[in-house]
């Protein structure tokens, strides 16, 4: 190999992949993503807004704890992907909105990693050990401090002229979004939305204790109805966004603000299969969020990033065997599962 | 340059040290240990050994937490360090290899759930299920590292890539077997530590020894393969890379030293606990992971600075510059390609030019080397960068922003003249001169040595020599003082037979 420059290096700038392909790969991993993460801290809010005395000892309780991190590693796990391909399409602005407030984005991992440790601290309590609380109490901050960090940036980064901005004020990474209306509503909204969605899986998860499904469901209202009040506030106080969303974005920011709404109502009811399609309104519901949130990004960013325009130069060898080994992993997991869920087993927890 | 740079006093080398070596030790841990777990186990398990298999368990309640949190975590974390600190070859890297990262996230899926049930799944899975899942979990493990280490090696030697721009070309390439074999084995390695660590808590002395034994064969096999494995990597690096260690990267020749010396260190601490696996406890198990840390985080920091002064060789500069854009800039200049500005070109052009490796005053300072000098001096040197001694890229921008950057530089200098310097160090007037204004380029009996070539010369001669100049080396612009003393050591380092 030569110091000296090379002639012809291959193109540096092509994608291997057509843009559709990798949206549709970034929206679908980010939907799992969001999945696990609202089922971590919605159960996570149910256990600590659950009020009774045997609060920690019930096996219900107990069950959730030994669950939170395993929801905390597919929360980490599942991010991986998504964070990915929004680096290959959206990499110009999500590292400059990241480098604009880097000291916070570096805190990231780190505080991921203390509420991941509270949480393996909070399910190793003896039973009846309200130390579990103080615990989740921490996890419960640190994942909300995350998720403030993201939604700081990603609104950011929506918005080049005004990390351009900041970064001429200070360069030093130790600054978050001063534009607050663009990205708090947003943070409640995400946070609300999960801790619905949350609430909804744990009521599943526990389904031998009626009191803490009674407290999910509650949790499931109140959550649903911050979720709605927050898209109203996004949509009233943020212009751009206001301008930014089409009819289509309209539609699916307002299903997704009345699904968990909707779910909460049908959970209160007594008809047959309402658990399922409060499941079902919450899936709808999450998923147009993600959706409403993909039209507002490319509609924001128009004129100035356009995340279509690189070159592509398709790796389809290598895409068909990310998909064979994504079919292995799928199948490999699934059997694993089995064996654990295999009938006979005796539950260890 | 699309993205701004984060101005923030640690160095980047440190932080992504910190980072990374954290993580490179849990995650090769992470497949290592998996399958020492599973060997042991199923021995174990055949033998009906219950001193061995109480241990396996308690390495395995240790292991999830490990690798899970700590593992996972700062390798997510690497994602965020790289991201801030060079967004330019991040980019390329992603580019280029984002099939070959989603089909280790693949991977990572089964590898992450397996743990979680291999270390719930003492007690509720049959032996034959528990084992199968101690398997899966190491296959995924391992072959996360066969994948990720295409991409790692790639970054030092993308062989054919930069012809063909193949994926393949450019994860296969000259260095990725020997790495592998070689990272496999440090997944042995690190086994052995951290369960030899593990095996302390063994409350039975005879089973604590055999344990002890065990681990120390493991780690010392681990060692001898990835030590073998390690001269075929530094086989296939160009030459060009490995040249440059001895005379122009003092950084990567003292990473190879201390990687050879912990490498008998560590030897030497398995060997005594094989012989007397009794002498283990606390104190001893620390030093040896201590060791292994060092031992570890000594190739990582050669591997680094050796690929200097690329982020990835041959294509993309250590601060994000592409290799042959320096052309374009040198014509059409550097400062309108900037995109997100701080106001003050003398600081974009630091930032963007020399930042990823140096700070101001703290890690790696620059202002060191332009103490006592001139801005033409320091404009001058700028156009050398690359001829350096610490292999820097070259400077991308026309000759008025080089100006811009050297009077930046400058001012921001310690301006205490170089008589005052040496006399403040008690060292000799015409060392400190050569040192400041000849040495980065010129090492006396080393790198780029031109010492010789004033053998002969009279005063007169060497005075008028100084007056030389070119693209890549200014022309003295120090005081007169300054001048007749370097005249003089040149002098002297002539008389004293110059370049070894």
């Amino acid at each position: 190999m030569s110091l000296r420059p090379l002639a012809a290096l291959p193109d540096l700038h092509a994608v291997p992949g057509p843009f559709w392909l990798l949206t549709a790969l970034h929206l679908l991993t980010f939907v799992l993503h969001l999945v696990a993460m609202a089922s971590l801290v919605g159960g996570v809010i149910v256990v600590l807004a659950h009020r009774s005395t045997d609060r920690w000892s019930r096996p219900a309780v107990r069950r959730l704890l030994a669950l939170f991190p395993v929801l905390m590693a597919a929360t980490v796990s599942l991010g991986v992907a998504p964070l990915l391909f929004l680096q290959l399409s959206y990499g110009k602005v999500a590292y400059s909105a990241a480098i604009t407030s880097a000291t916070f984005w570096l805190l990231v991992p780190f505080l991921a990693m203390a509420a991941y440790a509270s949480l393996y601290a909070a399910s190793h309590r003896p039973p009846g050990d309200a130390g579990a609380g103080r615990r989740l109490h921490l996890a419960l901050l640190l994942l909300m401090a995350v998720s403030l960090v993201y939604s700081s940036t990603f609104a950011l980064a929506e918005h080049p002229d005004a990390y351009a901005r900041l970064y001429k004020a200070s360069a030093s990474g130790l600054v978050l979004n001063p534009d607050v209306v663009t990205w708090i509503p947003r943070w409640l909204q995400a946070i609300a939305g999960a801790a619905a969605v949350g609430a909804f899986v744990t009521r599943l998860v526990v389904r031998d204790d009626e009191a803490l499904r009674a407290t999910a469901a509650r949790v499931l209202g109140r959550s649903g109805l911050v979720a709605a009040l927050a898209t109203a506030a996004r949509v009233v106080l943020d212009a751009s966004l206001f301008d930014a969303l089409g009819f289509g974005g309209f539609l699916a920011l307002g299903v997704g603000a009345s699904c968990p709404l909707v779910a909460a109502a049908l959970i209160r009811g007594h008809a047959r299969g309402r658990e399922w399609a409060a499941g079902a309104a919450l899936g709808l519901g999450l998923v147009a969020s993600v959706v409403a949130r993909h039209v507002a990004r490319l509609a924001t960013l128009a004129g100035t990033f356009d995340p279509a325009a690189p070159t592509v130069r398709p790796q389809w060898d290598v895409f068909a065997l990310f998909v064979v080994c994504l079919l292995a992993a799928i199948g490999t997991m699934a059997w694993m599962l089995r064996v654990w869920f295999a009938k006979g087993t005796p539950r260890a927890e | 340059m699309e993205f701004p740079v984060w101005d923030v006093g640690i160095g980047y080398g440190i932080l992504m040290a910190l980072v990374a070596v954290v993580h490179v030790f849990l995650s090769h841990f992470a497949i290592g240990g998996g399958l020492a777990l599973v060997l042991a186990e199923r021995r174990a398990r055949r033998d009906g050994d219950a001193a061995v298999l109480a241990h396996v368990r308690r390495l395995s309640a240790f292991f999830a937490p490990a690798t899970l949190v700590g593992g996972a975590l700062t390798g997510v974390g690497i994602w965020f360090v790289i991201g801030l600190l060079n967004p330019s070859a991040t980019g390329t890297l992603i580019r280029t290899f984002v099939w070959g990262w989603a089909i280790e996230w693949t991977f990572f899926l089964v590898e992450i759930l397996a743990a979680i049930l291999y270390a719930r799944g003492w007690d509720r899975l049959s032996a034959k299920a528990h084992v199968a899942l101690g398997w899966v979990y190491f296959a995924a493990a391992w072959l996360s590292l066969v994948v990720i280490n295409g991409i790692v090696t790639f970054m030092l030697t993308p062989g054919r890539w930069v012809e063909t721009g193949s994926f393949w070309d450019g994860f296969l390439n000259p260095t990725y077997l020997p790495s592998l074999a070689m990272r496999t084995a440090i997944c042995l390695l690190m086994a052995g530590l951290f369960g030899g660590f593990v095996a302390l808590k063994t409350p039975d002395a005879a089973v604590r020894a055999r344990l002890v034994r065990g681990d120390a064969r493991l780690g010392l096999a681990g060692l001898v393969v990835a030590y073998a494995a390690f001269f075929l990597y530094r086989a296939a690096i160009p030459a060009e890379f490995m040249d440059a260690v001895a005379t122009r990267l003092p950084v990567a020749a003292r990473s190879l030293a201390r990687f050879d010396l912990l490498s008998a260190a560590l030897a030497g601490g398995f060997v005594v606990l094989l012989v007397l696996p009794r002498i283990a406890c606390r104190p001893t198990a620390i030093l040896l992971l201590l060791l292994g840390f060092g031992w570890f985080g000594s190739f990582e920091w050669f591997r680094e600075a050796v690929r200097k002064p690329y982020a990835i060789a041959g294509v993309v500069y250590g601060n994000g510059l592409e290799v042959g854009t320096e052309t374009a800039y040198a014509k059409d200049g550097f400062l309108p390609s900037v995109a997100v500005r701080t106001g003050d070109d003398g600081r974009d052009l630091f930032l963007h030019q020399c930042r990823t490796c140096h700070t101001l005053t703290g890690y790696n300072p620059v202002l060191r080397a332009f103490a006592g000098t001139d801005p033409a001096f320091a404009a001058g040197v700028l156009g050398g960068l690359h001829k350096m001694r610490g292999r820097m890229p070259p400077f991308a921008g026309t000759a008025r922003e080089r100006e811009v950057l050297g009077r930046w530089l400058v001012e921001r200098a310690d301006k205490t003249p170089l008589a005052e310097q040496a006399r403040r160090d008690g060292r000799d007037f015409g060392d400190v001169v050569y040192a400041t204004r000849c040495g980065r380029c010129h090492v006396e009996g080393g790198y780029n040595d031109k010492s010789a070539t004033f053998a002969g010369l009279s005063e007169a001669e060497v005075r008028d020599a100084l007056t030389l100049e070119n693209d890549e080396m200014p022309a003295f612009s120090g005081t007169p003082e300054e001048r007749e003393a370097l005249v003089r050591h040149l002098v002297s380092l002539s008389k004293k037979g110059g370049a070894k």
